[in-house]
């Protein structure tokens, strides 16, 4: 497993604009253990290899209780490694020169419940060593960029969930961070919320940040993220770029309304896979399947062919083939987020 | 981080509640005196300086239940310590924002004895101010304290040991004298009575009871005492807090 991993990670290219770069966070050999009551010792994270490059959106995906939010502890120096370490651009995570170069944004920041928008931004400005004019600008630049400049004065008490989580980003941005990590940066938000908050990850790439994400919500990371690592129980599984990690799979996918046992029995002696619990059926059929015939077939049966695509393996499949070959319990991937 | 804690205590409404019943009621000493016909003046004395001392405490108590417990529940600390400060000037803001608090609600309180002792006997007391004024330092030791113990403990544990400490300091002279009955109890009592300050000293209210005045002695030792207390006990709030995993 873990020869595969490396190996994965150094064929990995890095991102195009900055294949030079050095890694804005490596983690190496990076080993959590918690001590529990009666000697009990649980490992939430084990000899983690990890390098994350500048102006890449990075994706640490598993579900609860995998190492995620260990992970990003660890490169803030909330908590320290029992072995292993890591860096945040080459600097100790506990060392104030990392700490000018990185936002956090917790999952479901909570914020001082009296503060508006305009006034957190600016506590947490103050604390980055900003003021006067620059720290106005700054806040008034933030505020925008999160889209909340009209509900500025509304107190962190009357915000939705939505508008504390932007200006969470905000706060974590307010020191011009080269590398801003968040954690379940869309938690609870309504699809709307979830959608604006994506954008402006993939617009802080674009404006030359690197975006550290910790996400249980698989379709999301590998719609954003350039590349994703795969934990699982405190160990990492895979780890590379997101079109490398789904590998091309030579077969078509057809899904078919109405379609009977007959047809699914039929399609089955030909060699083709059927999802049916679904509404509508899901045919996979390999590339040494002729579509036509399948088609054929379809029609013959009198179900209502809906659609013939290329199947495109997600991430979720991904990451369900990488617990399940590593002996791992899928079932863990029903959490909170269900 | 300072100024943040002063904003964020100016916020609590049981602070107002407890300083506007502190002003009440030292503000009205002179209603006590009944209690003690003959002694009135000593009375008052007592009474108003125990008061200063125990909506004091009340405040610090207050305080510290939020101090930093707080922020950890609430996960603040986690965007705070992202940014570019330290953990002891974590530590030290939020212990001067406290102590700028308690300090304050202490100076107020004593004014306000001060000014409802002058009106009950119609002159101005400098030995009851000398007493009164070594009472603020008592706090900020107290609070010093508060925030020792909230780096490593919840609410309930920072409300218990610190006011045990308190009043094990109080009577940490008794502490010594006591007999003891066995070489436990006697390592014991001695531990105590080294790692738990000397608050017995703010008393300076005992030369007023006999009619004595106070020597300035009595009153900058007690503010150094303080001070020199303080400056240990926030190294060590410093070492524990900066080894601890939130």
């Amino acid at each position: 497993m873990t020869s595969d991993v490396v190996a994965e990670e150094r064929s990995a290219p890095n991102p195009p604009s900055s294949a030079e770069a050095l890694p804005v966070a490596t983690c190496v050999e990076l080993t959590k253990t918690y001590k529990l009551a009666m000697g009990h010792e649980l490992t939430a994270l084990s000899k983690l290899n990890l390098e994350v490059s500048p102006n890449e959106i990075f994706g640490i995906v598993g579900p609860n209780g995998s190492g995620k939010t260990t992970t990003l502890k660890l490169l803030l120096g909330l908590i320290f490694p029992t072995s292993g370490f890591c860096t945040i651009m080459g600097h100790h995570p506990r060392s104030p020169l990392s700490k000018q170069s990185v936002g956090f944004m917790p999952e479901g920041p909570f914020f001082y419940q009296h503060l508006n928008g305009a006034e957190i931004i600016q506590f947490f400005g103050q604390l980055c060593g900003l003021g006067g004019r620059e720290l106005r600008d700054r806040t008034e630049e933030l505020l925008q960029l999160v889209g909340m400049s009209a509900r500025r004065r509304v107190v962190i008490s009357q915000c939705s969930k939505g508008m504390v989580q932007r200006i969470g980003l905000a706060a974590a941005m307010v020191n011009d961070p080269d590398l801003v990590m968040m954690d379940e940066p869309t938690s609870g938000l309504d699809p709307i919320g979830t959608r604006e908050i994506k954008d402006l990850i993939v617009e802080l790439r674009s404006r030359g940040k690197t975006v550290l994400v910790c996400s249980h919500l698989l379709e999301q990371v590998q719609e954003m993220c350039d590349r994703v690592a795969i934990l699982h129980r405190g160990e990492l599984l895979r780890v590379g770029r997101v079109d490398e990690i789904l590998s091309p799979v030579d077969e078509s996918e057809v899904i078919v309304g109405g379609a009977s046992e007959e047809l699914v029995a039929k399609l089955g002696q030909m060699g083709v896979g059927a999802d049916t619990a679904r509404r509508d059926a899901c045919f996979r059929v390999p590339s040494s399947v002729p579509i036509f015939d399948v088609l054929s077939v379809i029609q013959a049966s009198g179900a209502e062919l809906l659609s013939v695509s290329k199947f495109q393996e997600t991430l979720e499949t991904v990451f369900l083939r990488a617990v399940t070959t590593g002996q791992a319990d899928p079932d863990d991937m029903r959490g909170e987020h269900d | 981080m300072a100024s943040a804690t002063i904003r964020e205590a100016k916020r609590m409404r049981a602070l107002h509640i407890i300083l506007i019943f502190a002003i009440v009621a030292i503000g009205a000493v002179r209603v006590f005196k009944a209690f003690s016909p003959g002694e009135e003046e000593k009375f008052i004395i007592d009474t108003g300086i125990n008061l200063i001392r125990l909506f004091g405490l009340l405040t610090g108590l207050m305080l510290g239940a939020m101090l930093i417990s707080t922020e950890i529940e609430r996960k603040t600390i986690h965007v705070i310590m992202s940014k570019p400060i330290s953990r002891g000037q974590f530590l030290l803001g939020k212990f001067i924002g406290a102590a700028a608090i308690i300090v304050g609600s202490a100076v107020i309180m004593v004014l306000v004895f001060m000014a409802a002792y002058t009106l009950e006997f119609h002159r101005f007391n400098v030995e009851v101010l000398k007493a009164a004024i070594v009472i603020p330092f008592e706090l900020l030791l107290f609070m010093s304290i508060v925030t020792f113990v909230s780096t490593f403990a919840g609410p309930i544990f920072v409300i218990v040991f610190s006011v045990s400490a308190w009043v094990l300091g109080h009577v940490n002279d008794f502490l010594a004298v006591i007999p003891k009955e066995s070489t436990l109890t006697a390592v014991v009592l001695n531990v105590v009575g080294a790692v738990i300050p000397h608050f017995d000293i703010f008393d300076l209210t005992r030369p007023l009871m006999v009619g004595e005045t106070v020597p300035m002695e009595l009153v900058w030792k007690p503010i150094a005492y303080a001070i020199g207390w303080v400056a240990i006990v926030q190294a060590f709030a410093y070492i524990v807090f900066n080894e601890r995993e939130f």
